[in-house]
């Protein structure tokens, strides 16, 4: 899950947006905790910009097929790649943290 | 070799369970008519049993009958699916393209990370969808152990379990899961065996160096079904189980008399053999019991009926030259497609695959007898419980059609004649003929002793044969008493 040493320094700028999808099934109390548990971690990196698109399984499950998404609720890194997908609450921030690469900035 | 119907869950008060058929041979006579409509059946069983190919073939005959199912994969993808069963001869394009079948890919990520609760939504979600948008009846849920693998904790799995199975319940769909034996959610399938409506269990395990499947029902709610283990192989057209029923066995009234071209013999059997019954000839090697069957199959040909010979001995070349001393001509009869001669290698082969084998040459050339050259090979299939499995359900196919079954079995040169029926098929068979030979005064004697037949007079004395260049020819006169006889008394 490291990026090679050459792509480090090419791409410091681009490394600071983070493109997440975050899957619920809405109006589940694991998926509530999730976005909650999300928009902290976002909230605690003022310089790192979040693009965050929320996907309702049950409204648009075609997303959720094309993506692989087999539990709810369930958030994907999409960009820098590599993709890492992340399945839960999202109730351990430093976890959350390490899997989105947040820690090396 | 009971076969009987689990009365236990059978309708007591005449009430019929919707069934959906498998469209697999031999399986939906053993389920009654099939897999409970609307309710969920699980098919367990170890690698290699054929569980996907189980899924994947009543997904593919029920969109072939029109009902619109869906195969959920999580281990195979979809596309190394379609092309195995290409090989089968299953060509699934125009069924997708029709929105008959549908294929989801639903590979379980390796690198999950894993923070907090979460359940199977975005599969429920994916589901329901794509249900909807096909109209599906049908589901098959193949490798859900793959699936439960992503929750760490058993009562997760469990927990997980229960939930698609009360979904698919209310969704109505004729589901299909399949699992996998042992492993590491040995407990969550117990439990699954509880929630199912119908469980299906396949095995796999080697007899005698031969891989041997068999498939037993060990529950159906609502149903009653045949609880027997019921051997099973993967040919190239799908699965099929070739169920062997003891009610079956009941003594079938035999046909009329056909003549066994043999001017001398016909009278000594009052008129000749029965059709429909099964006739052993048994004998030690060099007695002629391949020219006596051959000689019956060659009148019988030129009769203009068909025959099946199934050898184990020799090949087709080998058995056409041979018999060309005693004045048969196989090669005509072959020519003339009368005849037809498979051969086979028992041991290259299960019982099972030899049987499917036997059973398409049935189907296809239509005998009306059928000569297996030799019964002692069958030996060589496995083990004496292989052979004997394969006999008794070769002859029953054949009974079962009105079919002649001439079994030729080569004893050793002290067996007894009462032994020479030989894996323990001798009550089965309806008529015994023995030969023997010495060589008195240096010369071959053959000799000939009918030890019965069923329903029928016959002669109870040794009758002295020559094989001549013109065929067998049994010998009018009284026989003298043996030399061998003489030395034994």
């Amino acid at each position: 899950m490291s990026d090679t040493p050459a792509m480090n320094s090419g791409a410091s700028e681009a490394r600071r947006i983070r493109r997440l999808m975050l899957f619920v099934a809405d109006g589940e109390a694991n998926s509530l905790a999730a976005r909650k548990n999300l928009q902290k971690i976002c909230d605690a990196e003022p310089n790192c910009h979040f693009e965050l698109q929320v996907v309702n399984v049950f409204d648009d499950y075609q997303t959720a097929l094309k993506h692989r998404v087999l539990v709810t609720p369930c958030l994907i890194l999409l960009e820098p790649l590599p993709r890492v997908m992340v399945a839960g609450t999202l109730n351990d921030v430093d976890k959350i943290r390490i899997a989105l690469r947040l820690n090396t900035e | 070799m009971k076969d009987s119907p689990n009365e236990l869950a059978g309708a007591p008060n005449g009430f019929q369970i919707a069934k959906a058929p498998t469209g697999i041979r031999g399986v939906d006579e053993i389920l009654f008519g099939g897999m409970p409509r609307g309710r969920t059946t699980l098919v367990a069983g170890g690698p290699g049993t054929g569980k996907t190919v189980f899924g994947l073939e009543s997904l593919y005959r029920a969109a072939l009958a029109g009902e619109p199912g869906i195969f959920v994969t999580f281990e195979e993808q979809a596309e190394a699916i379609r092309r195995n069963a290409r090989v089968m001869g299953w060509d699934f394009a125009p069924l997708e393209r029709d929105g008959k079948l549908l294929f989801i890919d639903a590979e379980v990520p390796t690198d999950l990370v894993q923070s907090g609760e979460f359940d199977i939504g975005g599969l429920l979600a994916i589901l329901a969808g794509q249900i909807k948008a096909l109209g599906a009846r049908r589901l098959v849920i193949d490798a859900v152990d793959a699936l439960l693998r992503i929750f760490r904790e058993s009562h997760r799995r469990e927990e997980q379990l229960l939930t698609l199975h009360d979904w698919l319940r209310q969704k109505g769909q004729t589901a299909l899961l399949t699992m996998k034996n042992g492993g590491e959610v040995p407990r969550a399938r117990l439990n699954f065996e509880y929630m199912a409506d119908c469980v299906v269990l396949l095995d796999q395990r080697i007899i005698g160096q031969v891989a041997t499947r068999r498939l037993r029902v060990l529950k159906y709610r609502g149903s009653g079904f045949l609880s027997n283990e019921y051997p099973y192989i993967i040919t190239s057209g799908g699965i099929v189980l070739l169920p062997i029923s003891s009610v079956e066995l009941s003594q079938q009234p035999f046909g009329p008399k056909f003549s066994t071209g043999i001017s001398g013999l016909d009278p000594l059997l009052s008129g000749g053999f029965s059709r429909g019954s099964c006739i052993l000839i048994g004998g030690a090697s060099g007695t002629g019991k391949t020219t006596l069957a051959c000689s019956i199959a060659t009148a019988a040909c030129s009769g203009g009926e068909r025959v099946l010979y199934v050898s184990f001995e020799d090949s087709r070349e080998g058995l056409v030259s041979m018999m060309r001393s005693p004045g048969l001509d196989l090669g005509q009869q072959l020519e003339a497609r009368r005849l037809q001669v498979l051969t086979a290698i028992p041991e290259a082969k299960g019982v099972e695959e030899h049987l499917w084998r036997i059973l398409q040459a049935i189907d296809a050339h239509k005998p009306q007898h059928l000569v297996l050259d030799s019964i002692s090979a069958c030996h060589r299939m496995g083990s004496e419980e292989a052979a004997f499995d394969f006999l008794v359900r070769l002859l029953m196919h054949c009974k079962a059609r009105g079919l002649t079954c001439l079994f030729v079995n080569q004893t050793g040169p002290a067996q007894p004649i009462h032994e020479i029926s030989g894996i323990g098929i001798s009550s089965l068979v309806d008529t015994l003929v023995v030969l023997e030979q010495d060589w008195p005064d240096e010369s071959h004697r053959r000799r000939l002793l009918i030890v019965k037949v069923r329903g029928s007079p016959h002669s109870h004395i040794y009758h002295n044969f020559q094989i001549t260049g013109q065929g067998i020819q049994v010998d009018d006169a009284a026989p003298a008493p043996s030399v061998r006889q003489e030395q034994r008394l």
